[in-house]
């Protein structure tokens, strides 16, 4: 395997900064989007110096995962993370000449595998929530033994252990998703070396109509095909026109 | 007057922080009773100068709180409006802790539909559209469709809550979000249509095909996204269906079109 992407020391911060920011988006901090693949994807390729890429496997991956709400007790799958992983590799693995794949097949495989792990990020943000919840008998157990302390004091604690903790399970969602994509990858390469691929980018319109048919499955309206069939056959009419 | 902006300013940059220790116990709880019992604790620290009977505090209890986060500040500015109104001992319809206990599922419910299940997808997918036209700027369109409005409703939200107090509710109710939410997710429908549309203009340039077999190719995607719709509804996970999807859509493509070079 060659990793033809020469990384300076400051895109290394960059990507540390942008997959733990990232992830408190995701629930503790904000929600401003910033968690959202589009955007991390487009922020990742742009650190590794291949904006367009990052954005195309931010895209994909936004369809994946968008139906998947943040609702209630439901914990979706880390894309954040799974995102930034992408990027990553692809951007890294796909440098002009020593790319290690043909470059769409590439993208398909990291896409494919990260999507595959991002279930493990899902966990680790379980645990963290677990771990949010012993902080919290903590501040009430320490509320309840001495009521004389100042209550926003000691819920201004809790908040930044519960902080600390998320930021800790975004950075090793990301270490983890980014070890198992980068072992499958390593798996894969020496099978998919044996065929001589010529490969087009139809994989990886492929994908963008895996991700058109996740976010269909999960919207329920009146006439959706009917409205489907619309937004397809007036973009269809207005291209062939 | 200038007192109200500071605490609904401190209120909105507090509620930033509201899921910031999110648990399986209480949810939003330790960042709604950080949030509130500042404020509660200067109330009562202004009423204990004023009245000189010194009662004991009891210890705060960390409550269950769940609500849609962009509507948070709406819920506990209405819920800090009747805490002064009841230090003040104005009467009031329904006390603040039972208040927020009542209207936040509610609240939860119609912004959850709004803002998660309408606004942010079509903020991804005309992102997403701007991306494949190739605008450089595409992911700006999440910051303008989905960021700036939730901005803007957590800002008026709260100080409807605190100008309103407990009324907050029925003004929630005349706005008729369920039914906005229930528009924008159809709007959402005809947004990916145009996506599978535009997957198709790129395929058609990928395999340079002509009219007619641009017609083939359009109904081969159509039936690419329904069989992608049936198994994904089938409960199939997602990274089987796009392993299924590449591997499906390539082979038929080489059965329909084995003048094009795909390998």
């Amino acid at each position: 395997m060659n990793w033809a992407a020469d990384l300076s020391a400051i895109q290394w911060v960059f990507i540390v900064v942008l997959a733990i920011i990232s992830g408190l988006d995701r629930t503790a901090l904000a929600q401003t989007s910033l968690c959202r693949p589009i955007l991390c994807g487009g922020l990742c390729g742009l650190i590794m110096g291949n904006y367009a890429a990052g954005l195309l496997i931010g895209a994909v991956m936004e369809l994946f995962w968008l139906m998947r709400l943040p609702v209630g007790a439901t914990v979706a799958p880390d894309d954040t993370q799974a995102t930034i992983t992408a990027v990553f590799l692809f951007c890294g693995f796909n440098t002009g000449l020593h790319t290690l794949l043909p470059e769409h097949l590439l993208m398909v495989v990291v896409l494919f595998f990260a999507t595959l792990f991002a279930y493990l990020g899902r966990l680790v943000d379980i645990g963290a929530r677990h771990m949010n919840g012993r902080i919290q008998y903590r501040a009430q157990a320490t509320l309840e033994r001495n009521s004389s302390l100042y209550a926003p004091n000691v819920l201004r604690w809790a908040n930044l252990a519960g902080l600390m903790n998320f930021a800790i399970a975004a950075f090793f969602s990301q270490v983890i998703i980014l070890c198992a994509t980068l072992a499958s990858i390593a798996l894969v390469v020496p099978l998919l070396e044996r065929f001589s691929w010529q490969f087009s980018a139809m994989p990886v319109y492929a994908a963008l109509l895996a991700g058109v048919g996740a976010v269909y499955a999960c919207i329920t309206v009146r006439y959706g095909v009917v409205l489907f069939g619309a937004g397809f056959g007036i973009t269809l009419l207005v291209t062939l026109v | 007057m200038h007192a109200v902006v500071k605490n609904l300013l401190k209120l909105n940059l507090r509620c930033l922080l509201l899921q910031v220790c999110w648990n399986f116990r209480v949810f939003q709880g330790v960042g709604s009773a950080w949030i509130i019992q500042a404020f509660r604790q200067n109330i009562s620290t202004r009423n204990a100068d004023n009245s000189s009977d010194g009662s004991s505090q009891s210890a705060v209890q960390i409550n269950y709180f769940n609500t849609n986060t962009f509507c948070a500040p709406t819920v506990l500015a209405a819920q800090l409006a009747l805490h002064e109104k009841q230090a003040r001992g104005e009467y009031v319809v329904i006390g603040p802790d039972e208040f927020a206990a009542a209207v936040m599922a509610p609240v939860a419910a119609v912004g959850d539909a709004l803002f998660w299940g309408g606004l942010r997808p079509l903020a991804a997918l005309s992102a997403i559209i701007l991306a494949l036209h190739g605008f450089v700027w595409a992911p700006l369109a999440v910051v303008l469709l989905f960021t700036l409005p939730c901005t803007v409703v957590r800002i008026a939200g709260s100080l409807l809550g605190y100008v309103r107090g407990a009324q907050v509710v029925a003004l929630i109710q005349q706005l008729h979000l369920a039914n906005l939410a229930v528009r924008i997710k159809q709007i959402n429908v005809v947004l990916l249509g145009v996506i599978a549309a535009l997957a198709w203009r790129g395929l058609g340039k990928e395999l340079n095909l002509d009219l007619s077999s641009s017609m083939g190719l359009a109904a081969l995607v159509l039936m690419g996204v329904g069989i992608n719709v049936l198994l994904l509804r089938c409960k199939i996970p997602i990274v089987i269906v796009l392993g299924i999807c590449v591997i499906l859509f390539c082979i038929a493509a080489c059965i329909v079109y084995p003048s094009t070079a795909l390998f």
